[in-house]
């Protein structure tokens, strides 16, 4: 009788043709990812005479400065949207991990009796919302928050998806004998988080801080439904009504007439909302190789059973 | 106990008498939201305006929002919907926050409502210094009956469509200006003109093939030079024409479409014409970069002909930015409109706790010159100087610090002029507004409650055609009747009777 050589277990080792094609694919895919990026980039550096004659181009016929140069001309709009948006994403972050830690912690702990009960509002707010005019109508009338940072900040505080997250978190790398041992040993509730818990749940708090950060940083449309003041127009929503601003002139010409006092002339031109662009992009970019470590290794907890 | 609980009381009343007494003499706060400009700092200009409020005896103070600036209609229009309470006045007209939807929708007082008319009580100063014909186009229908609901910005109400020709390069090239234009004349037929044609071929010979001498707007051009109003079902696709020499006399007894009209073919013909001769730039044809394309061609001079709404002083204005001699040619006689006449204005938002301190600021600021003044140029001394001849000179960089948009800025007659514009320039300026002549339909708005989905159709066949068709990228022989076909099909007929009999009734009724 032929006995067959067993086969050489290959475990979840892929052959090399395999393993070509989804480097091939997940490359394409991040080309993809970066394209446009290095797109902008490239037309905030291209003249306007570049941008006119030959269109968007990779390789713009005359590379320049022009456009950075009238971003930092915005001068006090500018460094003050800055810091809103600074300020917003800073401590906005740090109360809305505060809040999501706590709330997920309460969910985390089975001896909580009424547990059940709030995982229940986070996960009907995260399936049904309010709708636009009650959450305006809540934060402008009943907080009065409208026209101040708290209107940036307060809406966004609690997001019921990031509580599930690090609940999760907790669930699956925070062992319950942990607690019940800290407990024994005279830990109270406090220093049983803020010292056991938390810094177990590293991975998960900064991949939770950093989608709070993201969020923070990229919202515009707290500002445009709450604040009136220039001076607390984070940087997204500036750049927002510099491009909305333009479109709408340039769209609407029929119907304004040609001249009505209004100098096309001295609308911001393409390089101009690309530059700024680029540098409300910068700050954001700069700061994920701070997470990366975290989020590789908070996207890996809970994949192996213990 | 007693003792103290009387005490209490005491100090609670005095407390409370107090308050009341504060509260009366505080003075009430009008938000209004302008349209477009550029303000980085307005305390010194508010601070004046307040001060100036209170000379008038009026117990108010104004602060003002710039929000969106040009687009302020996508933010101020979220306020609105999600009732404000904190804004009182909107800017308001026939583009930006759009004044017909938002009266019709509620979100505007009626102004002369019978129970309490604003408008008669603290208004009358501003009801008799703007024309009768700007308050005719504010006056709709709304929750409240017909009426007012809107008060007419007194700006520029006449346009005109003019030829916006580059003559510095058309002398360059050795065509004579007055040979190919008429400047007492109407010229939407020089397009046809075999000069208009041989100029263009020049322009290509001189500055080669990339050099396109005509910049035609996507669907504006051929309206203008076939002599019709902005089709205010905002399809594109009905033809409000009218006679050039004489806008109040219609082209047509009843309302028909562009397409199946004689004069906007021939033009649409012509058009494809030049576009097969290499004479505008493709990228008109390009939806989104249409309009940057255009405004970059003309703002950049590199250009020979093309067409415009014109209002009043924009050849001055074009010549210097453009660094060309820009000239203006008319095409038709100035027209007065709804679209026109609606340019700009104001409303008071149903949900101002102040709506009859808002009429009273709006009064004052229509009337007194000084209060316009300050908010239209800023703080005399600071932002701007008077001359012995009436004008005032802008400070030195005080534009980039506060430069509202002085059009849209209420009664701009009650301003004196810059020296940019010289002295008698608002007397000009009435003279031109006062040329313009009403259109058959002037103050005429469509109700589209009935044939809302037929709009939506129709606005979704113009999207496949229109954009292409008008600045002569297809072929108007195979391209028209397709494109009526689907208009048909998607019940074009059906607005077309329902616009018709609205104008009858409107006409009837005037």
């Amino acid at each position: 009788m032929d006995i067959k050589p067993a086969r050489k277990y290959r475990g979840n080792k892929l052959s090399a043709s395999a393993e070509f094609a989804i480097h091939l694919i997940v490359g394409a895919f991040a080309i993809a990812c970066i394209v446009p990026f290095i797109f902008i980039i490239v037309i905030a550096f291209s003249s306007a005479e570049s941008l006119r004659t030959i269109g968007y181009s990779f390789f713009p016929a005359e590379v320049t400065i022009t456009s950075f140069r009238a971003a930092f001309d915005m001068g006090d709009t500018l460094v003050r949207s800055f810091f809103v948006s600074v300020f917003v994403t800073v401590v906005g972050t740090f109360l809305s991990l505060l809040i999501t830690i706590l709330y997920s912690y309460g969910l985390y702990r089975k001896d909580y009796k009424l547990r059940h009960f709030f995982a229940f509002f986070v996960f009907f707010t995260m399936v049904f919302g309010g709708g636009l005019v009650p959450t305006v109508i809540v934060i402008r009338n009943l907080l009065n928050l409208g026209n101040s940072f708290g209107a940036l900040i307060v809406p966004s505080l609690f997001l019921p998806f990031h509580v599930i997250i690090m609940r999760t978190f907790f669930v699956t790398s925070v062992p319950t004998s942990l607690i019940e041992s800290a407990h024994i040993d005279g830990s109270g509730e406090f220093r049983t988080l803020f010292s056991i818990v938390i810094p177990l749940a590293k991975p998960g708090i900064a991949t939770v801080g950093l989608l709070t950060a993201i969020g923070f940083w990229n919202d515009w449309q707290l500002a445009l439904l709450f604040i009136r003041d220039r001076r607390l127009f984070p940087l997204q929503y500036l750049l927002m009504e510099m491009q909305q601003n333009t479109e709408f002139l340039r769209r609407n010409l029929t119907m304004i007439g040609s001249a009505s006092g209004i100098n096309l002339a001295d609308l911001p031109g393409e390089g101009l909302r690309m530059a700024l662009a680029v540098i409300i992009v910068l700050p954001i970019a700069c700061a994920y190789p701070f997470f990366q470590r975290f989020i590789i290794s908070g996207l890996t907890v809970g994949a192996i059973k213990e | 106990m007693k003792k103290i609980l009387l005490a209490l009381a005491c100090l609670t009343l005095a407390l409370v008498m107090f308050a009341g007494c504060g509260g009366g003499d505080a003075p009430t706060t009008i938000t209004v939201w302008f349209m477009g400009g550029t303000v980085a700092d307005d305390s010194d200009v508010i601070e004046a305006a307040n001060e100036r409020l209170q000379e008038l005896g009026l117990n108010i103070e104004i602060e003002p929002i710039w929000q969106g600036g040009w687009a302020m209609g996508y933010p101020a229009q979220t306020a609105l919907d999600t009732g404000d309470t904190d804004i009182d006045v909107f800017w308001t007209g026939s583009w930006g926050l759009n004044f017909w939807t938002n009266a019709a929708l509620g979100n505007f007082i009626r102004l002369d409502d019978p129970e309490n008319n604003l408008l008669a009580q603290y208004g009358q100063g501003m009801r008799n210094a703007v024309p009768t014909a700007l308050w005719d186009a504010f006056t709709t229908a709304g929750p409240s009956g017909f009426g007012v609901y809107g008060i007419p910005g007194y700006k520029d109400y006449a346009q005109m469509y003019a030829w916006d020709v580059n003559n510095t390069l058309l002398g360059e090239l050795g065509f004579d200006f007055y040979s190919i234009f008429d400047p007492n004349g109407f010229n939407y037929d020089a397009f046809f003109d075999p000069q208009f044609e041989a100029a263009m071929v020049a322009a290509q010979e001189l500055h080669g093939p990339t050099f396109f001498p005509l910049v035609p707007e996507p669907e504006m051009f051929a309206r203008a030079l076939s002599n019709a109003d902005f089709d205010i079902t905002h399809t594109h696709a009905f033809h409000f024409g009218f006679d050039p020499r004489n806008p109040a006399l219609p082209a047509n007894p009843v309302i028909g479409l562009n397409l199946e009209n004689d004069l906007y073919v021939r033009v649409l013909e012509r058009l494809h014409h030049f576009w097969n001769m290499g004479f505008i730039d493709p990228r008109l044809a390009m939806g989104d970069q249409a309009s940057n394309v255009m405004v970059e061609q003309r703002n950049a001079g590199e250009y020979l002909f093309s067409a415009v709404v014109y209002a009043y002083g924009h050849a001055g204005q074009a010549s210097s930015e453009r660094g060309i001699d820009a000239r203006f040619p008319r095409i038709s006689q100035a027209i007065v409109s709804t679209t026109s006449a609606a340019g700009s204005g104001f409303a008071v938002s149903v949900y101002s706790p102040n709506q009859g301190e808002a009429v009273q600021f709006m009064n004052a600021w229509y009337t007194d010159s000084e209060l316009a003044t300050i908010l239209a140029y800023g703080v005399e001394g600071t932002h701007f100087t008077r001359n012995a001849d009436g004008t005032i000179t802008r400070a030195e960089g005080a534009t980039a610090v506060y430069n509202p948009w002085r059009f849209g800025m209420g009664n701009i007659f009650v301003l004196p002029p810059t020296d940019v514009d010289g002295p008698g320039y608002f007397e000009r300026f009435q003279t031109y507004n006062a040329a313009g002549v009403g259109t058959a339909l002037v103050g005429f708005v469509f109700d589209t409650d009935g044939v809302t989905n037929e709009l939506a159709a129709i606005a979704s066949v113009r999207d496949r055609f229109h954009g292409t068709l008008t600045v002569g990228a297809v072929d108007p022989a195979t391209t028209i009747p397709e494109y009526l076909a689907d208009l048909h099909a998607s019940g074009i007929d059906v607005v077309t009777d329902e616009l018709n009999r609205q104008i009858q009734d409107f006409l009837a009724g005037r």
